[in-house]
């Protein structure tokens, strides 16, 4: 063993050397589990009420309180949301979003659906879920003892869940100007291939393949090729990404589904940070060469087509794992980042602004309401935390009953 | 099958451990603790199923790291590392392995929750590559990309921080220090 080796091992040990003592694990945890246990068997005796038609459900699915922020209007940033936390503290009821919690969706109506169907099996958790026309998509991932037999189903879950789509890498898309409608891009390595199709009430339509893509090193680097998977949708192309086992070499590159199978164009690395919100550009961490010798990390709005730069800035204010979501109406960024949630203006972003406000605690990924007057995320402890951007007060809603596990939040495709 | 009784020996048992796991991977105490409360129900909840008293302890460290990890979305609650040590970090030993550690310690803390999973799981559980493979959720493969990079990561960024580490008992190389006799300058 090396010395870094040998030197991260003492520093893990010497860091979790002394522990705080813990009282009453055990008892906690077997109450939880009861209550737990308990719901579950009312919900399942009374089921015929739980899941109910979602007939009507569009009304009530996005709340349509608050005031929409005017874009045009000149009104700084500071002075369109409040600067305060919460008025009122975590309470159970209507959520202002749907939910995953273990296999639970809970409706924003305060409703619920049971997805135990599909998400109990043993190694399955659920990974994503997306409200669309007549139900939610649900993604659901495997583990199994051999790694390499892991899957991914997406289901749609309207009465009695039906399969999509089974594969890895599942990515679903609110879709392009030119791919209209929502993309579903999955990757079946046991077949060798890729795929990418257009969902409508429970079909995926106009479904093309590729043989698997691949990217090969730099010259001089050699090796073998290894597998690209797909982790978007931007414009009329798939966005791919894959990185080498053993020696954990990164490569970038995208199919264009209208031009027949993937050719390798040996694009530039990126680390994907969201789409625009038009889809059709990619907003990456991306390099950039200055002179010889010399690499910068730059935030970037690029092209599908040979990740071309659109605009960018460097250095990038962010780290390449951090994710972003664009506002619907185009005016504001909130970022994902080790801080917490922070804002920033879509626009000045790209002239070196700094953040506009950070929310420290919120670590549960985050959706859009009203266009962008609002943006939901999660707390660490489950609570889900809507953040007004129009001089509301932010509010925060309790984990229904005693659910244990973090809130999925469930992106609106319609 | 597995009882209450049981589960509360298992609690007793291994939550000082578990709950260490936790601390690695989230980088904070109070947050460890309520991954670990969160795993245990979850454990609790599966406990008629485990069938074995062997599959219960890989199955609750599983559930412990896939809580730290996707519960807390890649957010890392202890401190944030720099890119430029402070001055007081450069001293002649003793503290300076001190220093280093909390170096390596700050740098860990700046990787990707995944990469960070695989390295606490190697190198503090001890666990072999397949084994981690089997906790993690995925390939062998995906554990040896993710070993690779995070040690490449570190490497760079120690490099970059002018720490060099040295064997346990050796004193680390600081740019200006004396080398150990015996050994020239690459």
């Amino acid at each position: 063993m090396g010395r870094l080796e040998e030197t991260l091992r003492e520093t893990f040990h010497r860091r979790a050397a002394v522990a705080p003592p813990l009282e009453n694990l055990a008892d906690r945890a077997i109450r939880a589990g009861r209550r737990i246990r308990r719901r579950h068997t009312v919900l399942a005796s009374t089921a015929a009420a739980v899941c109910v038609g979602l007939v009507g459900f569009g009304a009530a699915a996005v709340t349509n309180r608050n005031n929409i922020i005017d874009p045009a209007a000149s009104t700084s940033p500071t002075g369109t949301f409040s600067t305060a936390g919460p008025t009122t503290s975590p309470q159970p009821g209507p959520r202002p979003v749907d939910v995953i919690i273990d296999s639970t969706l809970y409706r924003a109506d305060g409703g619920q659906v049971s997805l135990g169907s599909i998400a109990s099996c043993e190694g399955c958790r659920v990974e994503g879920a997306w409200r669309v026309d007549g139900g939610w998509l649900v993604e659901v991932h495997q583990s199994n003892e051999a790694p390499a037999a892991d899957q991914s189903t997406l289901y749609r879950v309207s009465g009695s869940p039906t399969v999509v789509v089974v594969g890895t890498s599942i990515v679903v898309s609110p879709g392009t100007r030119s791919r209209p409608g929502i993309q579903v891009a999955w990757a079946a390595p046991a077949e060798g291939l890729l795929s990418v199709g257009t969902y409508s009430d429970g079909l995926l339509s106009g479904v093309a393949d590729t043989p698997m893509p691949y990217a090969e090193a730099p010259p001089g680097v050699g090796g073998d090729p290894w597998p690209l998977y797909p982790v978007a949708v931007a414009g009329d192309a798939v966005v791919l990404a894959g990185t080498r086992a053993g020696d954990g070499l990164d490569a970038s590159d995208a199919w264009f589904p209208a031009l027949g199978a993937f050719v390798a164009e040996g694009y530039p690395l990126i680390r994907l940070h969201s789409t625009t919100v038009d889809g059709e550009r990619i907003i990456a961490w991306h390099y950039r060469f200055p002179d010889s010798g010399s690499t910068e990390a730059c935030l970037g709005e690029l092209s599908p087509e040979g990740f071309a730069v659109v605009r960018s800035r460097c250095p990038t204010p962010f780290q390449d794992h951090d994710r972003i979501y664009p506002s619907p109406d185009g005016r504001w960024w909130m970022v994902g980042t080790e801080q917490g949630m922070t804002l920033y203006d879509a626009d000045e972003v790209w002239d070196e602004a700094g953040p506009v406000r950070t929310w420290p605690g919120t670590v549960g990924g985050g959706v859009w309401l009203d266009e962008g007057a609002a943006f939901v995320t999660v707390l660490g402890d489950g609570t889900v935390l809507t953040i007004h951007l129009d001089g509301e007060p932010d509010e925060t809603t309790a984990p229904p009953g005693s659910a244990a596990g973090s809130p999925i939040l469930i992106t609106d495709l319609r | 099958m597995l009882g209450a009784a049981e589960f509360r020996e298992f609690v007793a048992l291994r939550s000082a451990g578990l709950l260490r796991t936790a601390y690695l991977l989230v980088g904070d105490w109070g947050h460890a603790e309520d991954v670990l409360q969160t795993a245990l129900t979850k454990t609790y909840l599966a406990w008629r199923r485990l069938g074995r008293i062997e599959s219960v302890d890989a199955y609750a460290r599983r559930v412990v790291v896939t809580t730290a990890t996707s519960w807390w979305r890649r957010r890392w609650h202890g401190e944030r590392p720099t890119r430029v040590l402070p001055e007081q970090a450069r001293v002649a030993d003793p503290s300076a392995e001190l220093v280093e550690r909390d170096v390596m310690w700050r740098q860990v803390g700046a990787l990707p929750a995944r990469q960070r999973a695989v390295l606490v799981l190697r190198y503090y559980e001890d666990l072999t590559e397949s084994e981690t493979a089997r906790v993690l959720g995925v390939s062998v493969g995906t554990v040896k990309s993710q070993h690779s990079r995070a040690l490449a990561t570190l490497r760079a960024r120690l490099a970059e921080a002018g720490v060099e580490p040295a064997h346990p008992g050796q004193r680390p190389s600081w740019p200006g220090s004396a080398l150990p006799e015996g050994r020239s300058d690459a």
